[in-house]
């Protein structure tokens, strides 16, 4: 099983990923990064359904679930290189810098095997790449 | 009733590294203790110590979310998909 | 027209004496095997933390010198990074005001630091970004005349500093031996004062810029995609690299592994394309490393 620990994540989609933040301010943006063997190929915009979205995001989870199942339909993988599981969850932060908060830490505990994608629409550098393990945050290269 | 139960990367781990498996039970609470006599632990990871399944966990059997078709007590059709998704969220 | 010695008589006895005169580090294991040698100079051992601890000092002196600063004076900037904490640090040591101008953010630590100076903050729209801080500190430095704003995308003691403390430093500590050097590219004062100092010397100057628009190079500039500082100019460069977030971030985890250096993505990026430097030409080469400490990783 190949482990991926950078994310190869082409310009397009970063653009995609910004547009998405950009057009849902002040509410939080959340997705998923679809690819294999760490390279993404495509982004899944997802609906935010939290209750406080200028500040937090929860993926709608029927989006989650449509989302896996044609992930795994098209062998797509995460950084683990398990099928049907996203490569990454992307999402923005408003009003702070494209790096995990305290609450993107815990909440990742669910989802171990993903890389983590910031976007800021505040702070430069505005695109962050992370894994978060065990409550831990390592920064992971884009390219 | 012989179901089939995805399981989600996270809780990998509880059943020895298998995130498809099959199950036998006519809710999903019988579907639940059932992996729990294979794989003892699991059921704490997706139920809380009064039996009900925990906020961050959604269960879809099919394309109804569990939560809206009676809970622990919904209905599992045989041959029915049973997907365990927990919740992805954060915040700043 | 300020001069080093001036500079240096006028922070005699201050912890600003500490300003500039930082260590170069021969990278042994990283460059080994490369034709040329790889040195980093270590802008993390100013007493500020980071590079901008010169611009910062020669900002506001000569903006002293200039008649500009009174009494009832506030100096003033858009920053939320290092910039900023060279003019608290700055500024505290002088006995003047300083307002820094920053988009409003969750994370205290950068305000905490600031404050810790005496400097007061205005925390713009978050949605506007760096921009909206630049805006605010234009819009009130141009309403009140109290207000000395030094602007480091524009103001040309920025690489004043660099050409006649960095760059002479270079020089100085290879014996003139020096055939390469590489800076990054964020405010660009780096780049362009080293390029005065040392191109007429024969030296080769190699800017890098992250690769994409959106990068995770904090401190650097897409020029392409980016708002460009005044003081910006391509021809002060020999070659223009660009790197990705991927090969910064690798190799600030080679940095501290192997040659036990902590710095975030600028420092990785800059010696990843100083490395790529050294493998094809002989020589020298000076790689700036603008930041860094254990907090980084």
């Amino acid at each position: 099983m190949a482990v991926a620990d950078s994310l190869s994540l082409p310009h397009e989609l970063r653009e995609a990923i910004f547009a998405h933040a950009g057009g849902s301010a002040p509410d939080e943006a959340c997705g998923l990064i679809a690819g294999r063997d760490g390279v993404a190929t495509r982004i899944i915009r997802c609906r935010n359904i939290a209750e406080d979205r200028p500040r937090k995001y929860l993926i709608d989870a029927s989006d989650l679930r449509r989302a896996l199942i044609s992930m795994d339909d098209a062998g797509e993988t995460d950084a683990q290189g398990t099928r049907g599981e996203p490569l990454g969850i992307y999402h923005s932060h408003v009003r702070s810098r494209a790096y995990p908060s305290p609450t993107d830490i815990a909440d990742a505990a669910q989802w171990p095997h993903s890389f983590y994608v910031l976007v800021s629409l505040s702070e430069q550098p505005a695109i962050g790449a992370y894994r978060i393990r065990d409550g831990e945050v390592i920064p992971v290269g884009l390219r | 009733m012989s179901v089939t139960v995805r399981l989600p990367g996270a809780l990998r781990d509880a059943t020895g590294g298998t995130t498809k498996l099959e199950a036998s039970g006519r809710t999903l609470a019988e579907v639940i203790a059932d992996i729990e006599r294979r794989h003892p632990g699991f059921r704490d990871r997706v139920l809380d110590e009064r039996g009900r399944l925990r906020a961050y966990v959604n269960v879809y059997i099919g394309d109804e979310d569990a939560r809206e078709s009676g809970g622990m007590n919904a209905p599992v059709p045989d041959g029915s998909e049973v997907m365990v998704i927990p919740a992805m969220a954060g915040g700043r | 027209m300020l001069t080093a010695d001036l500079v240096r008589e006028r922070v005699r006895g201050t912890i600003l004496e500490r300003i500039g005169g930082t260590p170069l580090i021969l990278l042994h294991r990283i460059a080994q095997g490369a034709r040329a040698e790889l040195w980093a100079k270590l802008e993390s051992a100013n007493p500020g933390g980071s590079v901008k601890d010169r611009p910062g000092l020669w900002m506001v002196i000569a903006a002293e010198e200039e008649r500009r600063i009174s009494g009832a004076s506030v100096v003033l900037d858009a920053t939320s990074g290092n910039t900023g904490v060279a003019l608290a640090l700055v500024c505290a040591v002088r006995g003047h005001r300083l307002l820094l101008a920053m988009p409003d953010r969750v994370s205290v630590e950068r305000k905490r630091i600031a404050r810790a100076f005496g400097a007061e903050l205005v925390l713009t729209d978050p949605l506007e970004g760096t921009d909206g801080a630049i805006r605010e500190a234009r819009r009130l430095a141009e309403r009140d005349r109290r207000y000395v704003y030094v602007d480091q995308y524009s103001n040309p003691a920025n690489p004043l500093a660099h050409e006649l403390t960095t760059g002479p430093e270079i020089w100085q500590q290879t014996d003139g031996h020096v055939t390469h050097v590489v800076a990054g590219v964020g405010t660009s004062g780096t780049v362009v004062g080293i390029s005065k100092a040392l191109r007429k010397r024969g030296v080769r100057i190699v800017a890098v810029q992250p690769d994409d628009a959106l990068h995770g190079i904090e401190g650097w500039k897409h020029m392409p995609s980016a708002l460009r500082p005044a003081i910006w100019d391509e021809r002060v460069a020999d070659v223009h690299m660009t790197e990705s977030t991927d090969e910064a971030i690798a190799m600030t985890r080679r940095l501290a592994k192997e040659e036990g250096i902590f710095t975030g993505p600028s420092g990785g990026a800059a010696v990843a394309a100083a490395l790529r430097v050294a493998k094809e030409e002989q020589g020298r080469i000076v790689v700036l490393i603008a930041a860094g400490s254990p907090k980084c990783l």
